[in-house]
């Protein structure tokens, strides 16, 4: 169905442009809120996002999956928009640079803030992972990175996480 | 764990349930002053059958009048005289085209290029049309670029050449008389193939032009190396080709200026 929806977008068909809004609206404000931090920057980034996949659709390679495509998009807005109110580093040099080992909550802290107070190496594919069930080479795709890189930046994430809440288990249901 | 943090994560990305519709219609507000004629599509079943219809209509009014403009000519001349021998009676020397960048609407003053001439000159070894080649015509922006002719093929490039930092931006016109555009393209797709990461199937496309097309990119940085390939008959079982070189940041910028161009490019059947 993405397929054909696709094919008719660039033909210039705005009702497919709709249906593929409608299928990717939800999850994308959401990502966008969570690697943001921010309602109203998510909106001007989600916005920019469908803009740009609209006019730039006949760059996407039909014969790969479109939603790495779109959340590579998704993701640059989002930093393009924080890098705009001078928040953050840019996109490229986010994901290269060598973290920094922020302020990790205490205790008491839930696990939702001990999430958004990790360094973006971690906190995106956290985000990306168990906000949306995005397997590791999807997730990979999107930020461009290699797999086992992908895998050692969760484990990482998982374990700061873990320890920024005080030692709970990983991998537990408490 | 994993649990506890996909529901407040949920929880937190919340949005107000107005926000699709509010944003859907900004975005279509943007898009309709980007192309209006986009816009109609929007419902367009009858709509477009209509406008179908009168584009027919004007094709079919304008090949008339071509048609009888064409005839009156010929009668005119002298006998033995070339049909067509000075296209530029035909296609204005300037004229002003909007182009679409990054959203924004801008007028270009356009300059026609008429292959085989340079300042009104014959150019050498490449002034007359044979059996297997065919001449064109094609309009650029001369405000942002020149074209210059390297070994055989007519190169457009930008007139402050960019700093070396940037990877080439350019637009080449070729001819590969006797290669059919199929064959042409596939040896293209494999060219590619040894010099850029990432190269897609050639592909037929009649939007910018009416041909095959190749896209091929050397990496996802800023400055990454774009190469899109157009082959286009040029109408004696040989093939045009068509190459847009620029970088991955400029693909909204040069790489539309360029897109462009290959809409006014239009081969000559002499």
């Amino acid at each position: 169905m993405e397929r054909q929806w696709i094919e008719r977008i660039l033909q210039g068909d705005r009702s497919a442009f709709r249906n593929l809004y409608d299928e990717y609206f939800e999850y994308a404000v959401r990502t966008a809120v969570m690697v943001t931090k921010n309602r109203e920057w998510a909106q001007d980034a989600v916005q920019e996002t469908f803009l740009r996949a609209y006019r730039n659709i006949w760059q996407y390679d039909k014969s790969k999956p479109f939603k790495p495509w779109f959340y590579t998009i998704l993701l640059r807005e989002c930093y393009r928009v924080m890098e705009r109110e001078k928040k953050v580093v840019p996109f490229g040099e986010q994901l290269d640079q060598i973290a920094v080992e922020p302020k990790l909550p205490d205790v008491s802290v839930d696990l939702y803030a001990a999430l958004q107070s990790l360094d973006d190496l971690y906190r995106i594919p956290l985000i990306l992972k168990y906000l949306h069930d995005y397997s590791e080479r999807e997730i990979a795709e999107m930020l461009d990175v290699n797999v086992n890189t992908l895998k050692s930046r969760l484990l990482k994430g998982r374990e700061k996480l873990k320890k920024g809440l005080g030692g709970e288990p990983y991998g537990t249901e408490a | 764990m994993e649990r506890k943090l996909k529901e407040r994560m949920l929880d937190e990305s919340r949005f107000d349930p107005g926000l699709k519709e509010a944003m859907w219609e900004r975005i279509e507000a943007q898009l309709d002053i980007e192309s209006p004629a986009a816009s109609r599509s929007r419902t367009h079943a009858k709509r477009t059958q209509r406008s179908r219809k009168t584009m027919r209509r004007i094709k079919i009014s304008t090949g008339l009048a071509a048609a009888v403009i064409a005839g009156a000519v010929f009668l005119t001349m002298p006998a033995g005289t070339a049909f067509m021998k000075d296209v530029r009676s035909w296609f204005a020397p300037e004229k002003k085209v909007e182009v679409n960048i990054e959203g924004e609407k801008e007028q270009t003053n356009q300059k026609l290029h008429e292959s085989g001439k340079t300042n009104g000159e014959q150019t050498p070894g490449n002034s007359e049309t044979s059996k297997e080649t065919s001449r064109y015509v094609i309009y650029y922006d001369q405000e942002r670029y020149k074209l210059e002719q390297q070994g055989g093929k007519d190169v457009i490039t930008t007139t402050t050449p960019l700093p070396d930092k940037y990877p080439e931006v350019s637009f080449t016109i070729e001819q590969r008389p006797g290669i059919q555009p199929a064959d042409a393209a596939a040896d293209l797709e494999k060219q590619l193939a040894a010099g850029y990461a990432e190269v897609r199937k050639a592909e037929q496309v009649t939007e910018p032009i009416a041909g095959y097309r190749i896209y091929a990119q050397d990496g996802k940085d800023w400055n990454s190396k774009v190469m899109v390939v157009y082959v286009v008959d040029n109408g004696k079982q040989g093939s045009f080709v068509l190459t847009e070189k620029y970088f991955l940041e400029a693909s909204e910028g040069h790489g539309s200026r360029f897109d462009q161009m290959l809409k006014e490019f239009k081969v000559l059947s002499e």
